[in-house]
């Protein structure tokens, strides 16, 4: 063990705070890795089919709202399904980030007032976990694309720099819903109510061409969307458009810095705060 | 080299004081209320410093802040003013085991919370077999948390949390450690803990925990540091403040005087007369009509060569008359007192005589 002194309040501007209190969420992978993947289990601890709960639900409202849609939009069908299928897997991804990200600081009180506890690592766990149930709604997505007779072809690796993306954003938008809720706890509900709304306005369930040329700007001007759209189209074997990449890489950095900020300067605050 | 330095640390809460109605209060425990700035002060400028080997001891009644001090030295709740440092690994034995889930196993637990606690996943699997068997859980280790007795609980927070080897150890007292059986061998295994860690900071109401295990003592209320001495010292001169207080008809005196000697009683030592006087005094102020007590009371003031007022003395014997009327010589003993010249009370006095008579008529 070495002898590193630890000097509260933490010294220094804040993002400086922030950034040793990330190296020291990293170096404590280990914990949060293992707390990620233990809490999937217990999760779904006493029921019989587990995590796939999650899929099965998502198969059923790909079901019922690819037969509704395809039929109400005039699509068709089997490139319907399989536009809605990745779409919902893809929101679900970034909505999971943001909606029950407003939780993460407040479940982890045990733990962050019993020790200097980087708050940053219940970030990391989180993304971690949505990760985890991204895996098992990637079954379902084999399926659907088994089914309809689509191959991807080597499109789908732009999905892997595109999913690295996707998790970097993931983090600095549980870390910030995390300290905006732990501080105003109405904030989860507006959190949520909103994120519903947007799943509206974000073309989801339909093509981003339905809005037309005088609402386009609804979706362009959407990081959401350009979000969801650098892993959707690899997944459906397309490219995902150069603006789509611009936006998501911009949405990275802006939302990290005020992210890191906001974590730094309230550092020493956030422990009150529960 | 490890240390701990405090200088000039406040906790403070922010709160809202919407929901405040009417003046502030002074309130018996907590911090101080401070409706300008809408904070409370749990902590208010603390300055200390320990090195290798202190044993450090932290009093005081309930709400004088020593858990929120406790946290403070783990790092949890950072200073809003001054400053802590802290060389050395530090672990904490509190009431919550941090990454406990109930839906988890036993094992799985162990797991989890050794992680939380800094442990590595290689050194809690060697360590899982001795952890397993001190906590005394049998086949219940691969059953789910949600299904153990509180005592299993407490049992398995205290073995992981044991199996840590802190440089800087802070405990939190009343670690309720289940059955007298294990609390023996709890009590061995800490007492191992302790004397491999370099620093320790215990917050306990035991005074007798305190003087053996501490070399030092800081005394806590509301939030302040009021002394800070070997704890030899330091309970004493608690211990005569709070029989001070008592005397001047204080009801906070008054029942802490009481909790100090129920303290004792229960581990099963002799409070002190004066600290029994008072004590009593408060006991009697909630059941002023048991004669067990009274009794007690008049004893502790006999044996202490104090005079026993005449009121005492026909308080108790009404409370003897009540259960067992037929005690002819505490009649006689009644009419004797009711012809002394002292102050009774008139409310005692008429029930004095009426008791008197009712037993002469029914004789």
């Amino acid at each position: 063990m070495t002898a590193k002194a630890t000097i509260l309040p933490a010294p220094g501007n804040p993002f400086a705070v922030a950034f040793r209190d990330l190296v020291e969420a990293v170096r404590l992978a280990p914990v949060w890795i293992h707390a990620g993947l233990i809490d999937v289990v217990w999760r779904f601890r006493r029921t019989r089919i587990g995590p796939f709960w999650h899929t099965l639900s998502l198969a059923a409202f790909v079901l019922v709202v690819g037969v509704v849609w395809s039929t109400l939009l005039h699509q068709d069908p089997y490139g319907y399904f399989r536009y809605v299928t990745v779409s919902l897997i893809v929101w679900g991804l970034i909505a999971s980030f943001i909606t029950d990200g407003t939780n993460i600081l407040i479940a982890g009180q045990s733990t962050a007032l019993s020790m200097r506890f980087p708050y940053a690592a219940f970030a990391f766990a989180h993304v971690w976990r949505g990760l985890l149930l991204l895996g098992h709604h990637l079954v379902f997505y084999v399926f659907v694309m088994v089914l309809t007779g689509l191959s991807p072809g080597w499109t789908i690796l732009l999905a892997i720099p595109a999913l690295a993306l996707l998790v970097a954003n993931g983090v600095w938008m549980s870390l910030l819903a995390g300290i905006v809720c732990l501080r105003w706890r109405d904030m989860a509900q507006g959190i949520s109510s909103a994120m519903q709304i947007a799943m509206f306005i974000t073309p989801v369930f339909w093509p981003k061409q339905f809005l037309g040329p005088n609402l386009a700007f609804a979706a362009d001007y959407n990081p959401l969307y350009h979000l969801v759209q650098i892993l959707r189209d690899p997944l459906l074997g397309n490219v995902p458009p150069a603006d789509s990449w611009i936006w998501a890489s911009t949405t990275l950095v802006v939302g990290s810095v005020v992210t890191l900020w906001t974590y730094g300067r309230n550092r020493d605050r956030l422990p009150y705060w529960y | 080299m490890v240390r701990l330095t405090v200088e000039n640390a406040w906790v403070e809460f922010p709160i809202s004081l919407k929901r405040m109605i009417g003046r502030p209060r002074t309130s018996r425990t907590g911090g101080q209320i401070d409706s300008k700035r809408s904070v409370v002060t749990a902590l208010r400028d603390i300055s200390f410093e320990l090195r290798e080997g202190d044993r450090l001891g932290l009093m005081g009644h309930n709400g004088a802040g020593k858990t929120t001090m406790l946290r403070l030295l783990a790092g949890a709740y950072p200073p809003t003013r001054g400053r802590l440092i802290s060389v050395g690994s530090i672990s904490t034995l509190f009431n919550a085991t941090p990454g406990l889930n109930m839906d988890g196993t036993g094992r799985e637990n162990l797991i989890t919370c050794g992680l939380h606690l800094g442990l590595s996943k290689k050194q809690i699997l060697s360590k899982m077999d001795e952890i397993t068997e001190f906590a005394e859980l049998g086949d219940y280790i691969d059953l789910p948390v949600r299904i153990y007795s509180s005592g299993m609980m407490t049992r398995l927070g205290f073995s992981i949390a044991t199996a840590v080897e802190p440089e800087i150890l802070l405990l939190d007292e009343g670690l309720a450690t289940g059955d007298a059986h294990f609390a023996q061998k709890a009590e061995t295994k800490m007492n191992d803990l302790i004397a491999r860690s370099s620093i320790l900071v215990i917050a306990s109401h035991s005074e007798s925990m305190l003087a053996k295990m501490c070399n030092r003592c800081l005394l806590l209320e509301h939030g302040r540091i009021v002394s800070d001495g070997p704890p030899k010292t330091l309970l004493d001169t608690y211990r005569s403040s709070v029989i001070e207080a008592a005397r001047k008809d204080d009801l906070d005196g008054l029942q802490r005087a009481y909790e100090l000697a129920m303290d004792m009683h229960g581990r099963g030592e002799k409070a002190p007369l004066d600290l029994e006087e008072q004590g009593l005094r408060y006991a009697l102020r909630l059941h002023p009509e048991d004669a067990m007590m009274l009794q007690r009371y008049a004893n502790v003031l006999l044996e202490q060569g104090k005079h026993v007022p005449a009121e005492l003395e026909i308080r108790m014997i009404l409370a003897v008359l009540a259960r067992n009327p037929d005690r002819p010589e505490m009649r006689d003993r009644l009419r004797v007192l009711l012809t002394s010249a002292e102050q009774i009370p008139a409310s005692v006095r008429e029930a004095a005589i009426e008791a008197s008579n009712a037993t002469e008529a029914a004789q």
